[in-house]
């Protein structure tokens, strides 16, 4: 089928946003000033679990130049978190703490030195308690407990099974177990949170804030303060990245809040990096067991897949992240029989939460290393092996999960050739691999966070009254992915107008509903909601024209900027055209030629009908399947990826340098190549990072090893090989204009295909990550000493 | 606290400023003359956001002290452009894509600024070697090198991925 | 991300920065390029009265050679010995100087600041104890010459006086057929810390295979930077082999007393042996040219 031939979309516009971003000019939180604005700053525990016996802030109030200062007794207890169900956070520990990093007391002043002063300050008593650090530790029998309401300091737990994968191992030629440990990660976003709260005398609170969910902070704020929703106004403006962890309302936030409510005066506070760790809300901690059974033939029989998630001292995306821990493996292979245990602990550590890729990218690389294994064993190719099992378009996993489009074969066949598979495997010298991995992701979560019926994104969009440029108001979270420009060159297309008529402002809970930049859901459900508001304007415009033209509305249309008609060679236009440069005397660059401009037409609309606005919606149908905990890794559609990745292995030092990275990622139709690909390439990065490099470490205490970005380590350009990023579009019946995810399905290949990789080359599987040189070089040691055992 | 009186050329304009002795340049800049286009996303050295030109050469502003420049010449992103013609980087790094959440670009231009003007025929791993001290999560460097290897030979066709081959043959 | 309370002195010659610290002492802190002071200043870790700035001291920048040998003002930036070519042996220095960091922090850092600091992983100190270099210390009124190798104390700690600033940085000459290498060790490519760094410089004799001097310093391997005094012993008078090297590198691996902090004691002396080695042939490549 011959693709469709689009004006606007699927080029490689240069994004809406580039160019204040080049110059300096676009504002981040922290860039946010006010008249009058004070400063805030928050006291966290030293400790990592502990008694709270008193808190006197007596001394620090009376600190000159301190305004306000506000603890639980101040703000109440009203239990908060992300998923309703398991709200288990107060905004300010009030009985007990229960990681270093634990929020106990928030001050406003009017210098960040005062206000750091008066913390140091506020002296806390308190009684130290036994604390448990690993997952392992947590759910020994007389392990200290976290929270009286989730004993055994369990988060979580999912069983599922799907087929019958006893019946299903026994008819299997070959089994194989393989166990997999990532290590706690951060989203390493180069802006630190920072957020400006104000509050009037009307009783009106707006927050700008650093945040990828202004919409979900907005109910959270207003639940935990008691103002009421339509009082509440939250502003996103430009975001230094979020990648998962800025996907949840945080104690910075609703204490700016409450102390601009207090003090009747701006608050600013902004993160230090070693708070943003402390926060975390990252990727967990995940330690997978996973058996997968074969048949001879290479047919993927059945997984048995055991996972323990150490989640830190509170919930946050967890229960969410648990579920997709399982369910993202039931795609992109046929995998008839699937049986799940998993299980999140509590642990005395900063709480993690989502991250590109959630749930699924420790999973996936335990899997995809499993594949490689058996396809050794059956002596088969492993993209051989991956190809034979590969679902196609119209499959349904045996977790209900149904492939509406799937580019997998074509993309695992792009990345064969782009990296010279066969001209490379298993012919390297030494030193020298080659692996290759397949992933998939959700293209946005079937349902909200809340149980709710809301719509998922509206959209409004309204027609300047002189005509000229369309605006489009939307709440969608532009946090560098590129949302703005994404629905920009939609609206355009659906308008048949040029982009540069097109200006979003987005990100404002004033301007619509939208859940956000998570599950990577912006494209398929923000487009689909500004697609149907485009086309609502439209509607309404071209019912004008056909009016005033006495044509019918059918053979109307509009592109590149002017109306077109079908069927009649030409309208008499110029009595409207004549009409328009009556209006405009005096002004240069007045509509010219035979047809009426878009401009025209809608400056007509609005003489007619006053201004014009269009809404748009969506939702996604009802989805997925009827079992406890459907709704996670259900989607209206899903991206998939593959990836081959080369790499150099020096034996003596252990150290990895990766040579290639050819990738391949399904996305629907691209609405932006270059966009696409920039999420291809920072999947890649984040990928390597985590392979490689990246891990938040703990000591004895629970004290941060790592509060740095330099000791997390986070991938520099020199650590980035040139990389080969192959679009590949599939036309998804669900997305708008065929349009689906590529924001986090292309992180999955890269961390087991750097595994198998390594693999390759050296004939060693590393079962931990990061693959610092140490843990690889004695890796490498243990299995020649094995050898020579 | 004593307060330090200190002149500075900042973006070719000289600027005199009464700034406290323990206030680093990036907050200077930031809270005290309102160039917030430089950022601060560590205070320690790591992540290059806060990249400013000191006498022509990329620092770390959050790694200097407000009172050092005195009698030195500072450039922020804002000084780039030349009234509203666009510095060749910057129009480069808008039509590559190698822009997404923005955060880290000021400090990226500005050292690779520095890097076009020492070497302006940069090989790929010079120019990696230039930006290392300046993170990105978001693009994967692809993008931005891109770019920056597109300035240094405009007329290189490279779109996308290509930036190795097409410069191989340099 | 605040610093603590300071006042700010910026000296315009050595003498009067002597005089300053003279008055101050202990009260006072010496800034070079600040890249480690004002990271220790934002960690309250120290919270000195007085900030002593060097960088409009000129006579502490820029490097000069005589027969004895190289002087470099302790200003110099890392980016500046980088780009310098200081010789097949003095060579070590540059490469190690280029490993320093990112290209924003080697245009700030000193190579006073990176000894002063004297931490154990301190990139410019191994080629430094391998060239044999001393530091020169003024105060009010005196002067002395230490040599490297008897500077570093202890993690964080030298024998500079609180009064005293080091002013140069004497490297001397040595013999021709002379080379040096530096090898480093991170988990990244760029603002790396070292896991394990060695510098070697090899003096060969005449007949250009024989070793008549080396010198195998470590660093990140010990409290203080280090010199693998016995595996260059044991190949003083030796052949430049393979065989030789393997064996000096495994003596430096026992001489290394690793702390097992950052990586395992048992890990960083397999990378003492297999970087020294290379630094070996390196340098040794160097020496021959
Ligand atoms: S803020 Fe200066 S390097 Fe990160
Ligand atoms: S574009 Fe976001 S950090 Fe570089």
């Amino acid at each position: 089928m011959k693709k469709k031939q689009f004006d606007v979309l699927n080029t490689r516009a240069p994004r809406v946003d580039a160019a204040i971003k080049a110059t300096g000019k676009a504002q981040y939180a922290d860039d946010l000033n006010r008249t009058g604005q004070l400063y805030g700053a928050i006291l966290q525990s030293p400790l990592a679990h502990a008694k709270i016996i008193s808190i006197d802030t007596a001394v620090a109030s009376r600190l000159p130049g301190v305004k306000a200062i506000i603890t639980a007794k101040d703000v109440g207890l009203t239990k908060y978190g992300v998923s309703p169900a398991r709200y288990d956070e107060t905004l300010f520990a009030h009985d007990k703490v229960r990681y270093v990093g634990d929020e106990i007391a928030a001050v406003a002043a009017i210098d960040l030195e005062t206000a750091h002063a008066a913390l140091e300050l506020i002296k806390v008593e308190y009684e130290e308690l036994p604390f448990v650090l690993t997952a392992e530790e947590a759910l020994n029998d007389n392990a200290p407990q976290l929270h009286d309401d989730y004993p055994g300091n369990i988060s979580a737990e999912v069983h599922q099974e799907f087929g019958d994968t006893a019946a299903a191992f026994k008819e299997c030629d070959f089994i194989h177990t393989h166990k997999l440990v990532n290590k706690r990660q951060d989203g390493g976003f180069i802006e630190p949170h920072s957020c400006i709260a104000e509050y009037d005398h009307d009783g009106r609170l707006t927050l700008h804030t650093s945040t990828q969910v202004a919409h979900y902070v907005q109910r959270t704020v207003s639940m935990m303060t008691g103002i009421p929703i339509g009082r509440v106004r939250i502003v996103r403006p430009c975001v230094g990245g979020g990648f998962g962890p800025k996907c949840e309302a945080t104690p910075l936030e609703m204490s700016a809040c409450f102390l601009a409510i207090k003090t009747g005066c701006p608050v600013k506070i902004t993160y230090s990096r070693e708070q943003v760790f402390l926060h975390s809300r990252a990727r967990h901690q995940f330690y997978h067991e996973m058996t997968t059974g074969f048949k001879k033939d290479g047919t993927i029989m059945a997984l048995s897949h055991k996972c323990t998630l150490d989640g830190g001292a509170y919930c946050s995306f967890g229960i969410a992240t648990v579920y997709y821990a399982g369910s993202l493996l039931g795609a992109p292979y046929r995998l008839p029989n699937m049986k799940y245990d998993g299980m999140r602990v509590y642990t005395n550590k900063p709480a993690c939460g989502a991250q590109r890729g959630h749930g699924g990218v420790a999973a996936r690389a335990c899997f995809e290393q499993q594949l490689d294994i058996i396809a050794e064993e059956l002596k088969i190719d492993p993209i051989e092996l991956r190809q034979m099992n590969m679902m196609e378009t119209g499959d349904t996993t045996c977790n209900a999960l149904n492939m509406s489009s799937l580019g997998m074969k074509e993309s695992l066949e792009a990345v064969q050739k782009g990296s010279n598979w066969k001209k490379k495997k298993g012919k390297l010298p030494a030193g020298k691999g080659i692996g290759a991995a397949c992933g998939f992701f959700v293209s946005g979560a079937g349902y909200p966070i809340y149980r709710s019926d809301t719509f998922h994104s509206t959209a409004e969009i309204k027609v300047a009254e002189d005509g000229g440029t369309v605006i489009l108001r939307s709440g969608i979270a532009e946090i560098g992915q590129g949302a703005d420009t994404m629905v920009a060159m939609i609206t355009a297309e659906t308008l048949g107008i040029p982009l540069a008529d097109v200006r979003v402002d987005s990100g404002d809970t004033d301007y619509s509903v939208d859940l956000g930049a998570y599950s990577s859901r912006q494209t398929l459900m923000s487009g689909h909601a500004t697609k149907d508001a485009a086309e609502n304007v439209k509607a309404q415009i071209l019912a004008v024209v056909a009016e005033k033209l006495e044509v019918d509305v059918k053979n109307l249309d509009i592109k590149a900027g002017y109306i077109k008609i079908k069927g009649r060679k030409k309208a008499d236009i110029k009595p409207f055209r004549d009409y328009y440069r009556k209006e405009h005397r005096g002004w240069s660059n007045l509509p010219d030629g035979d047809e009426m401009s878009f401009t025209e037409a809608a400056r007509m609309a609005y003489l007619e009908k006053g201004t014009i606005v269009g809404t748009g919606k969506y939702k996604p149908p009802i989805l997925g399947g009827k079992f406890k905990g459907a709704a996670v890794g259900t989607s209206p559609a899903y991206g998939g990826s593959a990836q081959v990745v080369e790499v150099t292995v020096d034996r003596d030092t252990g150290k990895i340098t990766i040579d290639a990275m050819t990738d391949a990622h399904d996305c629907g139709l691209a609405i932006n190549k270059t966009m696409v690909e920039g999420q291809m390439q920072g999947s890649l990065s984040m990928g390597l990072g985590e392979a490689m490099f990246e891990e938040v470490k703990f000591d004895e205490k629970g004290q941060l090893l790592t509060p740095s970005i330099g000791e997390y380590r986070i991938a520099t350009a020199l650590d980035m090989p040139n990389v080969d990023t192959i679009v590949i579009e599939s036309n998804e019946p669900n997305g708008p204009y065929g349009a689906k995810e590529v924001g986090e399905g292309a992180i999955m290949p890269t961390i087991p295909a750097i595994l198998n990789a390594v693999y390759d080359a050296t004939g060693v599987r590393i079962t931990e990550l990061p693959l610092t040189p140490e843990r690889v070089l004695l890796a490498l040691k243990e299995a020649e000493a094995e050898k020579t055992a | 606290m004593k307060k330090c009186h200190i002149t500075f050329q900042l973006n070719g304009i000289t600027c005199e400023v009464l700034v406290n002795p323990n206030q680093t340049l990036v907050r200077m800049l930031r809270d005290d003359l309102g160039l917030t286009g430089t950022k601060y996303g560590c205070g320690e050295g790591d992540c290059g956001s806060c990249t400013v030109l000191l006498d022509g050469e990329p620092v770390n502003s959050c790694l200097m002290l407000a009172a050092q420049v005195d009698g030195h010449q500072i450039t922020t992103i804002e000084g780039l452009a030349d009234g509203d013609k666009l510095h060749p980087l910057q129009t480069s790094f808008i039509e590559k894509g190698a822009i997404q959440c923005g955060f880290c670009t000021p400090g990226m231009i500005l050292s690779a600024k520095n890097l076009l003007e020492t070497q302006p025929n940069p090989s790929e791993l010079e120019v990696r070697t230039a930006i290392s001290g300046n993170l990105c999560r978001c693009t994967g460097y692809q993008k931005i090198v891109e770019a920056i290897l597109a300035t240094a030979s405009p007329d290189c066709q490279c779109s996308s991925g290509d930036a190795k081959n097409c410069h191989e043959e340099d | 991300m605040l610093l603590p309370k300071f006042d700010y002195n910026a000296p315009s010659d050595l003498e009067e920065a002597c005089q300053i610290m003279a008055n101050y002492g202990d009260q006072a802190k010496l800034l070079a390029g600040g890249t480690d002071l004002l990271i220790a200043l934002r960690k309250k870790s120290v919270t000195p009265a007085q900030i002593v700035a060097l960088d409009r001291i000129e006579d502490l920048e820029g490097g000069w050679g005589d027969e004895e040998g190289f002087f470099l003002g302790s200003r110099t930036t890392a980016a500046e010995i980088a780009e310098s070519d200081y010789g097949p042996a003095g060579q070590a220095l540059a490469q190690a100087a280029s490993q320093v960091g990112s290209p924003l922090i080697r245009n700030l850092a000193t190579i006073g600041g990176n000894l002063a600091t004297a931490m154990p992983a301190a990139d410019m100190a191994p080629p430094l104890l391998a060239l044999q270099a001393s530091v020169v210390l003024q105060k009010y009124g005196a002067r002395r010459e230490v040599a490297i190798s008897d500077f570093f104390v202890a993690p964080g700690e030298q024998v500079m006086l609180a009064e005293e600033i080091m002013s140069l940085i004497f490297i001397p000459e040595l013999p021709a057929g002379s080379g040096g290498a530096f090898e480093k060790l991170g988990v990244r490519k760029a603002l790396e810390r070292s896991i394990v760094s060695v510098a070697t410089v090899i003096s060969l004799d005449d007949d250009g295979k024989t070793i008549n001097q080396v010198r195998i310093a470590l660093g990140a391997v010990a409290p203080t930077p280090m010199l693998a005094v016995n595996a260059a012993a044991g190949l003083c008078g030796k052949k430049a082999t393979a065989k030789n090297f393997t064996e000096a590198g495994k003596t430096a691996a026992q001489e290394a007393q690793p702390r097992g902090l950052r990586t395992s004691a048992l890990y960083s002396r397999l990378m003492v042996e297999t970087l020294t080695v290379r630094a070996l042939n390196r340098a040794f490549d160097a020496a021959s040219q």
